[in-house]
């Protein structure tokens, strides 16, 4: 049985990324050091590491989850905020495992270009490393904030009304 | 670069997430309704408490510096009158939309995978125990 040990830094968090290996999203701990660990035993020769971020605005139905929040949140006011980053990355490689394999990938989330940089005491050969900005989702972001300003101020304009009559 | 998109799967975790979220938030502003609805009994007793202060404090020259000064107390007390019984006479639907939202917001943000949110959690849990609380003093002083 050979083990993988995965170490995932520069992350603050899973919330958007998925850390798969062979195709299968793997849960990773947060240990002392602020990595993401995980341990993972194989048979074969090579496993595939992904690494893949997503964001919330880039999904086919976003507008349908945005609207239906804008609703519920009294038009925007309760609405918890989207996140700032709009950098993607989907990164893959094929480790050439060994008994004992250690991996670290280090992030830089807000990096456009190369996502991460790999160490490792075995093979690792990289198949995709590209980070960029998902320039729809930022886009997206700054409607429903504009949208979230203007419907403040409206409610304001109307509860104003309703008080002075 | 192709963007990745996430599957519904996922946009449905990202929402459930965020609707904990807005949950939360909205239980916040219902709480200081359902504490208010408890403590309005006191709101004018407080409009006349602070109308004896201002006499003693001015040693009683304030009925010469407005001479109306008694009519606009009785009015004040009037306005907390009303206020109290509107808050009073809702407090137990107060509370319970602030246990229900705290409620829920509870269940969907431990419900998160990917991220923790102990602070929301926590805080959801005290908002809880205290808006079920508001509603048994509110529904013990409607009886």
């Amino acid at each position: 049985m050979k083990n993988l040990n995965l170490k995932v830094y520069g992350l603050t968090s899973l919330q958007n990324v998925d850390v798969q290996i062979n195709g299968k999203t793997i849960s990773c701990a947060r240990n002392e050091f602020d990595a993401f660990e995980t341990n993972f035993q194989t048979e074969d020769e090579v496993v595939e590491v992904r690494v893949v971020r997503n964001l919330e605005l880039a999904g086919k139905f976003w507008w349908l989850f945005a609207f239906l929040t804008y609703v519920i949140s009294f038009f925007g006011i309760f609405q918890a905020g989207y996140e700032k980053n709009c950098n993607v990355f989907d990164c893959v490689w094929q480790v050439h495992v060994q008994p004992y394999s250690a991996v670290t990938l280090r992030f830089d989330p807000s990096a456009v270009g190369v996502a991460a940089t790999v160490q490792a005491n075995v093979d690792v050969t990289e198949i995709s490393n590209v980070a960029a900005v998902d320039v729809k989702a930022r886009r997206r972001r700054k409607w429903l904030i504009a949208l979230r300003i203007v419907s403040f101020i409206a409610v304001i304009a109307v509860i104003a009304a309703l008080l002075a009559k | 670069m192709k963007v990745n998109t996430p599957s519904p799967a996922k946009e449905l975790a990202f929402f459930g997430a965020r609707l904990g979220k807005i949950f939360f938030n909205m239980s916040i502003p219902m709480l200081l309704l359902s504490v208010m609805a408890v403590l309005s009994v006191f709101s004018a007793i407080l409009v006349l408490v602070i109308a004896l202060l201002i006499v003693l404090v001015t040693f009683g020259t304030i009925f010469v510096i407005v001479p109306d000064f008694w009519q606009n107390v009785v009015d004040g007390t009037g306005i907390a009158s009303d206020i109290t019984n509107f808050l009073f006479s809702n407090g137990v639907a107060f509370s319970a939309v602030t246990a229900v939202l705290a409620a829920l917001a509870v269940i969907l943000l431990a419900l998160d995978r990917k991220q923790r949110h102990p602070v929301r959690i926590t805080f959801a849990c005290i908002i809880l125990v205290v808006a079920l609380f508001c509603a048994l003093i509110s529904a013990w002083g409607n009886q």
